[in-house]
This record gives C-alpha cells, structure tokens and sequence, in this order.
C-alpha cells in the first residue's frame, strides 16, 4: 500500500513535470528571477494620525498640527540587461519632510541624478510675545500676545553628473542648491549702557546657498590621480541688519520703555554674504603591493565684500571709509600619507597634514572704546598634524600597534588669545587580540601632553572703577596646558552561534594647567560603558538588547564680580569671590528591538529606547562675611533633567503578492525639567514655554502595492 | 490501479515526448549555467535558489550587473576556493579561500583587499590605505552587506544604526534634545564623515571641522570685522554636533562655557542664578543691595544664566559684521 502510495506520488510528479516542462521550468525561472532581479514598482500612501503636537517631537519631524497627515512613498528601479538602471525614489511625500531623487544611470559609463529633499527644524518650544515682524529685518512691539512657533525650513536641490571618459577617466559634477527660511532665536540687550533689559529678537533666516563640486579622476592600478574644484556661494536675502524698534530700557522696574524706539543696539547686523573658492589636486601611488603613498594639496580662496549698512543707520568711526570688510581668506591644505607593510607581521603609517589659514583681510579701525580704537581682528592660523604609527602582529593572534600624534598650531592677529603656538604630543598604544573563534578584544591607552609658547602676557590685577578686576587670569580652554589620558576596552563575543555580545568601557581623563587662582577650566572627565546583545532565534526572529551608562564632570573655578569692582572688600560692589564649579552629566539609556515574521505573509517589529540625562550643577564658593556681593540664592541651580521613552510597533501583511498594509504605532513621551525658560520673561514681556511632559501619540496606516 | 499506472505512464511519455526531453542513456551531461554573474555556476550550481537565496541577491546590485564588464564574478572576492568546491564527501567541506562573515578566518587585510582590488581608485576610497578604520582592522564587510539591494549603511535612515556598533558614544548623544536629524533620518553620520578615509580630522569630509560645517552652515564662514577666536579656529570647541542637552548642540551651557575662556572681569565671572531661587535684592548674608537689579539683567546671576544665558546680549557670538563705531559690535552685541 505504502509502496503503490509513493509510486504514484513519483509517478505523478515526473508526468506533471514532463507534462509541462515550461511551466515548471519558468516557475523556476520567475523564483530565481525574483532573487536576482533589482526591478522595483511599488508606491504606498501613509495616513498618520497624531494626537498632540509636542515641541520636542515636532523637532525634526516636521508635523506641526495634531490629526490626519497623508503622505505618499514611491519606489521605481529599473535595470535593463544592457545595464542601464532608472530609479525614482520619493519618501514623505506631501509632509514638510518630503524627498525626491531620480537617477538614469548605464553603469560604468555615465550616471545622472537629482535630488530634492526638505530638512524642517521647529524650536523646541513655544513662544508668547508681542513682538511683531518677525521672519523680517525689522521688529516692532505689539500690544496682543500671540503664540508663535519658530521654525526653519531647508529646501535643497541636487544635480549630480558621473561619466568615464575612458575606462581610467572619470569626470564627477554636483550642484546643489539650498534655501533655508524661517525665523531663530535671537537676542538683544535693549540698552547701552546700563546692561539692562534682554529683549526677544528673532533673528529672519532667508538664504541662498549654492554648491559646486567638479573633479576629474584618472585611476589605473599603479596609481590615481583627481583634480577637482569646489565652490560655495552664501547670500543672505534677509537683510543686513535686524532692526529692533522696541524700545531702550528705562532701568530698574521699567526694562521696556516706548514702543517704537529703536533698541541701541538696533541694528543687529546679519549674516553677510560670501564666496569660496577651492581647488585641489590629489593622488595615490601603489609603489608594490605592500606599499602606498597618497597625497592632496588644495588652496582655497574665501571672500566676504558684501556691503555694510550706510553710515547713516550705522554711525561710523570717524575716518573709516570702507563701505565692505573686504574679507580675503587664502587657506592652502597639504597632507601626505605613506603606508608600507614592511614584513608580513611588520606595519608602518606616516602622514602629515599642513593648513595655512591667511586671513588678509585689510585691518582699519572700526570702533573706540575708552579712547582706544579697536580693529578688525583678521586672524590667521598655521597647523600642522602629523601621524606616525607602527603595527606588529605578534604570536597567539596578538596584535600590536604604537602610535605617535603630533599636532602643532600657530596663531596670528589673535592677539587676545595670549599665545602664539600650541603643540600637543600624543602618545598611544593599541592591543587586540582574535581570542578565540567566539571572542575578539581591544585595549588602547592614550596619553597626551598640551603645552605652548610662552604666554604674551602675564595675569594682572587691575583695580580701578572702571576697568576689570583682572586681566588675562583665564587660560583660554583650547590654549591651556593640558595632560589627556584615554583609555578604551572592546569585547565582542559570540558564545554560541545565534548570540553575539559586546561589551565597551571608555575613560578620559583631561587634566587643565591653569594660569593664576585656579581660574579656568581645570578638569574633565569622562567614562562610558556599553553592553549590547543581539540574538537570532531563528531565520524568522531576531532580537537585540543594549545599555549605556555615561558620566561627564567638569570643574573650573572663577570669581564673581560686579561690574566696575574694585575687589578691594570696602564695599559690597568691591568684594569678589572665588567660586568653583562640578557639573556632572549622567547618562543611561536602553536600547531593545525585535524583527519576527509570523507567517510568510505577516511580519512585525517594535523598537524601545530610554535615554535618560541627568546634569548637575554643584557650585560652591568661599564666605566673603558680611561684604559678600553673591546674591542670595545665586549658584543654587537645579538639576536639568531629559527622558526620552519611546515604543515603536509596526506590524506588516501582505493581503496579495503585491499589496501590503502595514499598522505602525509610535508611543513618544518627553519629560524635560530645564531651568533654561523657567520663570524667565523677556523685558517685552515675551515668555517662551516648554512643555515640562510631553507624550505623542501616532497610528499610521500604510497601504502599499507594487506594480 | 493497473489503469491509473498506464494512464500515468502515458503522460509522461507524452510529456516527454512534447519536451524533447527523453533522456538517452549515453546522452552527455549539460554544464551547469551560470545565474547571476559570468562563471558563477562554480557556485550557484551548489548554492542555488534553494540552498543560498540570499547568495543570488547579488544580482539586485551593482555587481551583479552582468552587462557591466567590471563588475566581478564569486570567485573574485572569494577567492578560487577548490578544496570547497572539490570537496567530495558527506561532512562539512572546508570553508572557501575567503569569507566575510563575522566568524571568518580571513584576515581583514585580506578580506578587504577584495573589496580594494577594484574599489582602491575610487575618488572617495582612495585614502583607505591610512585612515582609522583600515588601521584598526575594520573590515569593509563590518558595515556593508554586498549580497543585498538594501545595504543598511547606505541608507541615511538606517546608516547610524551600523556605526553605533562601534561608536556607543554618539549613539547615547544623539538622543539629547539638542542634534542634528540623525534619529529622524534627514542625515546620516556620512554626511559629515568619509568612514573610508579623508585628510580631515576625524574622518571629516573635508580639510577640517570648520570646512565640513561650513557645507551646510556658510552664514558662519565669514571673515567678519569682529571674529570670535574660538569659532575662527575650529567649531567643536564649543560644540558638540552628535547631541547635547543644552541648546544649540552646545558641549556645556553658557555661562560655565564662556567662563571657561574669558577672564572673570566684571560680570563674566558671574555665579549663575535662577529666577526661581534668586532674591536679587540681597547678597547671600541677608544685607539689602541698594540697587537691585531686574532679573534679565545681563549683569546679574538671572540674566548670565537664563534664556540664551551669555547669548542673551552677545547673540553675534559667531562673529559681528557690524561696521558700527560702538565697541558694542567687538563684543558681539549687534
């Protein structure tokens, strides 16, 4: 019986089979081209649905009112057997979000694309003010309050152009275009004189930036070879100035005075239009199989002439004539590399990076203070980066690597900065190690030492009524002396085949050399540990899970003073206090996701992250009796907190072979408690709020169908 | 049963018949052939739609472009492999000359010379042979996925994903209120970073910090008549682009982060304060202060440390183009 049962079966298959070869063999032939075939058509319509909007969610994702969005996905790629590929590619379509890019392409020989993609950004807050005028170059004050979101928006275009000359030769041009508009924080002091009255000025944004990029490249084996030119043009359509008509303060209980009034400050200026060109040659040479060398040199030529405000809305220094800065900005670029294994356990690397920053920006005199003219203050730099390294393969898979970083600056014109060169030696060590089939580890220490030339000046005290306490007592954070240590830990482990587990501990240790009274950044530290795990249940389920904890503390030290103080302890005005401060960041966050298909046709998925930040601020100073001009309450600062839970699901069935329909669901909840706006009102009387718990609700339903 | 047997029997001689497929005995054996690339039937003769789906998704790439004489067949990336092709036997035959997955023998030198033999010219991988990555023995197939059309690190929306494997760091920034779009997929660590090699620092895109931030943000290039040293020399001593808690992607909150350059004269050195705690008409014993100051004072602990903090009146703090004679403009007021 079971005999006759598989004859038949057999008997049966084969006559199918030989009965209807084609259609079997094209069955196999749909299969396998369904594997190889890169062609796709497929569009699919989202609608969302969200339940509040939230000024943190809305950052980056562009939806500013709660409800129903529709949006639209669109996928094209066509490859003919002569190898030409087509792709038309569209994502978010309809939403501030949107992108397009479509590309012809016979590869290997010529490839043409363009892209469009829009980028919003929406504060992270909301805003109460009077202030009219905003998104232009003049603001006035209103008498209604009105609720205001600022929010910038980027509009890029891209065209890119690819073509082999010959099979060596290859040309490369990209433009790209970019509109950015909207509106951003901004700021002004509303009075000369008497530091009174901070005022809401938003700063309008309308720009144009253009960017070209061309290079010819000409590789063969033994060599390469790209010369290139690189361009960026920036203009601000926004105006030259901001223009703040609302009012000079009127001191103490009367920060805002008549509407109207231009601030003194009024007007800001903007950001002014400029231009850079760059040309660059570069090139690499395969002396034997063992050995490289690369190289670039560029030189760039940056210029800013747009021109200023006349005289008459901006009054001029006696005698300055010029109606632009005309900003001239030469940098040349340099870098070499060598690479060479000199054995097959032996390794070495050299490279060597030189930047020659020439500001020539003419220097004039543009403005007084105190009978003393003040300059431009064009400022040029010179740095050079240079790299030596050594890599050895020892026994039992050790392997071990020694380094040498040397990074050298040279300033000029910033004669404020107090030194004229910086050097920095880095001294560091890399060892890892295949530890067995299923455990790989690294361990690198690094030690560095920052010191510089001989300091222009020496720190004084000044103690007069109207000039500071003390000059040049501050070493400037990136001109200080510095030691550096790092040290940095890997493992990756794959105890059994479907797991994997990877663990990281990173230390930094920056120790500050200040010049008088400890005043200045003294320390940093940082640490972080990390484990991650992923593992694959089977071909249909897979999972993963990590962790991350991170500490950051900073300390530096500074003397509070008022204004004009004497620091001499006779009065209140005149006694300064040391003070130091500890600012802790904590970091923790969770990372878990899973990926699983229920069926051939039913698949789901879901991510979890937790991100919590914790900074603290602990600040401490010495008891200056009854003289002490600390204000009370001052240096109690409450800890900044921000926790981000965010649960995303998604589950996909295909109903036919084409058409799909996908549920997603998004659970965003963001607790900020930041003493930044908290109980802070503009002298206009403008109030920016932040929502202190924030949680976002989005259902998504997607159809999608591929032709 | 006899009927159903002949009826069977029938069929396939018909079947057959129809094909022109009636084996002969001494017929000779047809040659496998090829599926995806020139000569991969060394291969897919073994590993075919039923064994390796995942194998033949070469063809959805770029090198499985057959009409493309470049683009390689197995045998150039993994090598010649005749003990695993001959291999003849039931046990498990020895893996072929190179491999790329995470269990590989191949060293990563090897493995990436693959990639290189053809890849080495290209304009932005020409500086491979130096950079960090190639020095620390990052294989090109540690972030890419050659046997697929959706190669996860050439997408900007799940391209960090592939990075953070290594760089736990900035996958914790990231998620700070203050970052670029990088968790929302409007950029990628690429747009800023050539992972293959560049003469910036960092495997920046371009020469350095400030050039690479100018790509997007050139409104800061200047030169201005009043330059601000710290942003002149390089962005990232007051920045952190991967993501901060304090706005504007800010590495620590002004006023800690200006005082840790400027000299504590007058104001600058300020203790901090907020609205909530701070009683500006008394110093911390209690004594009354004749003047006291409104709270958005710049010269008080409110105004230093509330609202943009120091930014609040140096709001040009990237530089001030402003010609004006006031010694307001060198201090980044207007």
């Amino acid at each position: 019986m079971d005999n006759n049962r598989i004859f038949k079966r057999t008997v049966l298959a084969l006559a199918v089979s030989m009965a209807f070869p084609v259609s079997s063999a094209l069955a196999q032939e749909d299969e396998v081209a369904e594997l190889i075939s890169p062609s796709v058509a497929e569009a699919s319509i989202k609608l969302q649905h969200l339940n509040e909007v939230n000024p943190l969610y809305r950052q980056y994702y562009g939806i500013n009112e709660d409800g129903v969005h529709g949006s639209a996905d669109l996928k094209v790629i066509r490859r003919s057997d002569e190898g030409r590929w087509l792709r038309i590619e569209g994502r978010d379509l309809g939403l501030r979000t949107q992108e397009f890019g479509a590309s012809i392409e016979q590869q290997g020989d010529w490839k043409l694309g363009i892209d469009y993609n829009q980028i919003p950004r929406y504060a992270p807050f909301e805003v109460s003010t009077r202030v009219t005028g905003i998104g232009h170059d003049t603001l006035n004050l209103g008498t209604r309050f009105d609720d205001k979101d600022l929010k910038t928006e980027r509009t890029a275009t891209s065209l890119t152009a690819t073509k082999f000359i010959s099979k060596n030769l290859q040309a490369n041009v990209t433009f790209k275009n970019e509109d950015k508009k909207g509106e951003r924080l901004f700021g002004s002091n509303g009075n000369v004189g008497g530091y009174l009255g901070q005022l809401f000025a938003p700063e309008p944004i309308d720009s144009n930036h253009k960017q070209i990029e061309a290079s010819l490249d000409y590789a063969t084996e033994k060599f390469y070879v790209s010369g290139s030119y690189y361009a960026s043009f920036y203009e601000n359509k926004a105006g030259k100035g901001l223009f703040v008509n609302y009012g000079t303060t009127g001191g103490t209980g009367n920060p805002v005075a008549v509407q109207g009034t231009p601030t003194q400050m009024s007007p800001l200026s903007l950001a002014p239009d400029n231009q850079m060109h760059q040309i660059a040659l570069a090139g690499g040479y395969n002396f034997s199989r063992d050995t490289r060398a690369n190289f670039k040199v560029s030189k760039s030529f940056a210029t800013q002439d747009d021109s200023f405000l006349p005289s008459s809305v901006v009054p001029y220094l006696p005698g300055m004539t010029r109606s632009d800065l005309g900003g001239k900005l030469d940098t040349t670029n340099a870098f070499a590399s060598l690479t060479s294994r000199i054995t097959d356990k032996l390794n070495l690397l050299a490279s060597w990076a030189y930047e020659d920053r020439d500001d020539r920006t003419p220097q004039l005199d543009y403005a007084s203070y105190n009978g003393k003219i003040l300059q431009n203050n064009p400022e040029s730099q010179t740095t050079h980066r240079g790299k030596f390294e050594a890599s050895y393969r020892l026994p039992k898979g050790y392997n071990l690597t020694a380094g040498y970083d040397y990074d050298f600056r040279k300033y000029e014109g910033m004669d404020e900065l107090y030194r004229d060169e910086m050097t920095e030696n880095t001294y560091r060590i890399d060892l890892r190690k295949s530890l067995s089939d299923t455990l790989n580890g690294s361990v690198t220490l690094a030690h560095s030492e920052r010191d510089g030339s001989r300091w222009g000046t020496t720190p004084v005290l000044v103690k007069t009524a109207t000039t500071a306490v003390g000059e040049h007592w501050t070493a400037p954070a990136q001109f200080s002396d510095r030691e550096r240590d790092k040290l940095k830990l890997m493992l990756d482990w794959m105890p059994v085949d479907p797991l994997s587990v990877q663990f990281a501990y990173e230390y930094a240790m920056d120790d500050y050399k200040t010049r008088i009274f400890d005043i200045g950044l003294n320390e940093g530290r940082s640490e972080l540990f990390s484990l991650d795990a992923s593992y694959r249940f089977n071909d249909r389920w897979k999972a993963n899970l990590w962790y991350s904890h991170a500490t950051n503390d900073i300390e530096q030290k500074s003397l509070n003073s008022t204004y004009g103080s004497k620091c001499d302890g006779t009065t209140l005005a005149y006694t300064c206090v040391p003070w130091g401060a500890d600012l802790k960041l904590s970091s923790n966050a969770v990372g878990a996701g899973f990926d699983g298909q229920i069926s051939s046709k039913f698949s789901v998925g879901g991510q979890y992250l937790y991100s919590r930040d914790v900074n603290k601020y602990d600040i401490s100073y010495a008891d200056a009796g009854a003289l002490s001009s600390i204000r009370q309450g001052a240096g109690i600062l409450p800890d900044t907190e921000y926790t981000l839970n965010t649960l995303r699901l998604f589950a996909r069935y295909a109903l036919t072979k084409a058409t799909a329909i996908r549920l997603d669901y998004v659970w965003d909840r963001r607790e900020l408690d930041d003493y930044t706006w908290s109980s802070w009102t503009y002298s206009d009387g403008t109030k920016v709020l932040v929502n202190p718990d924030q949680i976002t609700r989005v259902i998504a339903v997607t159809v999608s169908h591929a032709f | 049963m006899k009927k159903m047997r002949s009826l069977l029997a029938v069929l396939a001689c018909i079947g057959g018949i129809c094909s022109g497929a009636v084996f002969a005995a001494d017929a000779p054996k047809e040659a496998p052939k090829d599926i995806v690339l020139k000569g991969d039937a060394k291969c897919t003769s073994c590993h075919d739609e039923a064994d390796a789906p995942g194998v033949l998704h070469i063809g959805k790439t770029k090198h499985g472009t057959r009409a493309d004489g470049r683009t390689p067949t197995c045998t150039d990336c993994h090598g010649d492999s005749d003990k695993h092709v001959n291999h003849k036997g039931s046990d498990k035959p020895p893996k072929p000359d190179r491999t790329f997955d995470q269990k590989s023998a191949t060293p990563v030198a090897d493995r990436n010379a693959a990639c290189l033999s053809c890849h080495q010219t290209d304009p932005k991988r020409h500086l491979w042979a130096g950079s960090t990555h190639e020095r620390r023995d990052v294989a090109c197939s540690s972030c890419h996925d050659t046997h697929t059309a959706n190669d996860k690190v050439r997408d900007k929306r799940t391209q960090a994903e592939v990075c953070f494997a290594c760089h736990k760091e900035q996958r914790a920034q990231i998620n700070r209120p203050s970052h670029h779009p990088i968790p929302e997929g409007k950029m990628s660590c690429s747009d800023c970073h050539n992972p293959h090699g560049t003469t910036g620092p960092k495997l920046l895109v371009k020469d350095s910090t400030n050039a690479t931030c100018y790509t997007c943000h050139a409104e800061k290039r200047g030169p201005f008549v009043h330059n601000h040293a710290p942003v002149t020399e390089d962005c990232a001593n007051c920045h952190n682009p991967h993501g901060t808690v304090a706005d504007a992607m800010l590495k620590t909150r002004p006023p800690f982060l200006c005082q840790q350059c400027h000299d504590p004269a007058n104001h600058l050195g300020t203790i901090p304060g907020v609205a909530a705690n701070t009683d500006l008409s008394r110093n911390v014993n209690g004594t009354a202060i004749a003047s006291p100051a409104s709270q958005n004072n710049g010269l008080n602990s409110v105004g230093v440390t509330q609202g943009r903090a120091c930014l609040n009146c140096h709001t040009e703090i990237h530089g001030s183009n402003s010609p004006s004679a006031s010694s307001k403009a060198a201090r980044f007021w207007r």
